[in-house]
């Protein structure tokens, strides 16, 4: 199981880094590309947490954070498109 | 040997995303970064997904790991997409951050 | 007959969902499970679409699981030619114009996204049955199809698709 644990560790290192981008990206879209590529990450990172410690609700969380990511992407690259125009 | 199987996996899944974090940083221009980093992505996620199956064995928690992957499978495409009509509407041209 | 056997189809897939996210198969579940697939369906049917369900998605079981697993090796495919573009650090795109030649809906959806989930290229536009693609300079899966008139390999798939 020290293995699990290992790719937990290298994969908060990737989160850190993928950070570093979004407080550097010069524009908008960067950090964007950023928050995507976070939430992908956090979804892998729930489920190996799941399987660590063997409780399967944990498979929930991460159902409902690839739900929530996709629309907090959409719905703000969207309102960049419109120029804050939502009507 | 199933399990060394899907360490593999994981292993492999591992190398691909460094190579897109690397991606991230070493390309200037924001076209050539999301072509690249935010696909490497998906194989990634395929791939390492896959191990985690192989790795829980035959039970309701992988049809959910199954379950997840194939959400993510049809939306990630649509958040990629999302980003780069934004950015393309928006009047964000091709080189604009190389050209002199 | 044919509409009763698609319906029961999609039922029983909807059932099946909901028994993994409750993880449990006991007799009670599976009844709740057909009751909340039935009346969703309805719902959607009645509130959310112009056209029926089964028209605007209508496509063949079959037809499906071979695009994806053609879709399965492409991705490997062109994920090991994206890894050497990181290392030599190409990073000239351009933009294609490209006319598709399915005129279904629902095909072309389905093509922007795969063209979006291969690594490499992605849909940043769609009018009517012409898509813009922004790919790098040396892609040429798209391009050679649009100087040659024919279709793509996806697209060989896809005409297929209506039942």
């Amino acid at each position: 199981m020290i293995f699990l644990e290992t790719t937990l560790f290298v994969i908060a290192i990737y989160i850190v880094l993928v950070l570093v981008r979004v407080i550097l990206g010069p524009t908008i879209w960067d950090r964007l590309l950023g928050l995507n590529a976070i939430s992908a990450k956090m979804i892998m990172s729930i489920v190996i947490l799941a399987i660590i410690t063997n409780q399967s609700y944990l498979l929930d969380v991460a159902l409902v954070y690839a739900l929530l990511g996709f629309i907090s992407t959409v719905l703000i690259a969207r309102f960049i498109e419109k120029k804050g125009d939502i009507s | 040997m199933t399990d060394l199987f899907a360490y593999l996996l994981i292993t492999v899944a591992l190398v691909f995303m460094a190579l897109g974090v690397i991606g991230l940083f070493r390309f200037k221009d924001f076209y050539s970064r999301i072509l690249i980093s935010a696909k490497i992505e998906t194989v990634g996620f395929l791939t390492i997904m896959i191990g985690f199956a192989i790795l829980s064995g035959l039970s309701y928690a992988t049809m959910k790991i199954l379950l997840i992957t194939l959400l993510v499978m049809i939306t990630n495409p649509l958040s990629t997409h999302a980003i780069a009509r934004s950015a393309f509407l928006s009047g964000y041209t091709i080189n604009q951050e190389t050209r002199p | 007959m044919k509409k009763m056997f698609r319906t029961l189809v999609l039922v029983i897939i909807f059932t099946g969902i909901w028994l993994v996210l409750n993880e449990s198969m006991s007799l009670s579940q599976i009844l709740t499970g057909l009751f909340f697939s039935a009346v969703s369906l309805l719902f959607t049917n009645r509130m959310l679409l112009e056209n029926d369900y089964r028209n605007t998605y209508a496509i063949k079981p079959e037809v499906l699981l071979h695009y994806a697993m053609y879709l399965f090796v492409q991705i490997y495919r062109s994920g090991f030619s994206a890894i050497l573009k990181i290392i030599k650090g190409e990073d000239t795109v351009k933009i294609i114009e490209y006319e598709t030649c399915i005129s279904n809906d629902l095909g072309i959806c389905l093509l922007a996204n795969a063209i979006t989930l291969t690594p490499g290229t992605v849909t940043i536009g769609k009018n009517g049955r012409q898509l813009q693609i922004l790919a790098f300079q040396d892609e040429n899966t798209f391009t050679d199809v649009a100087a040659g008139k024919s279709c793509s390999p996806y697209e060989m798939i896809l005409r297929s698709m209506d039942s």
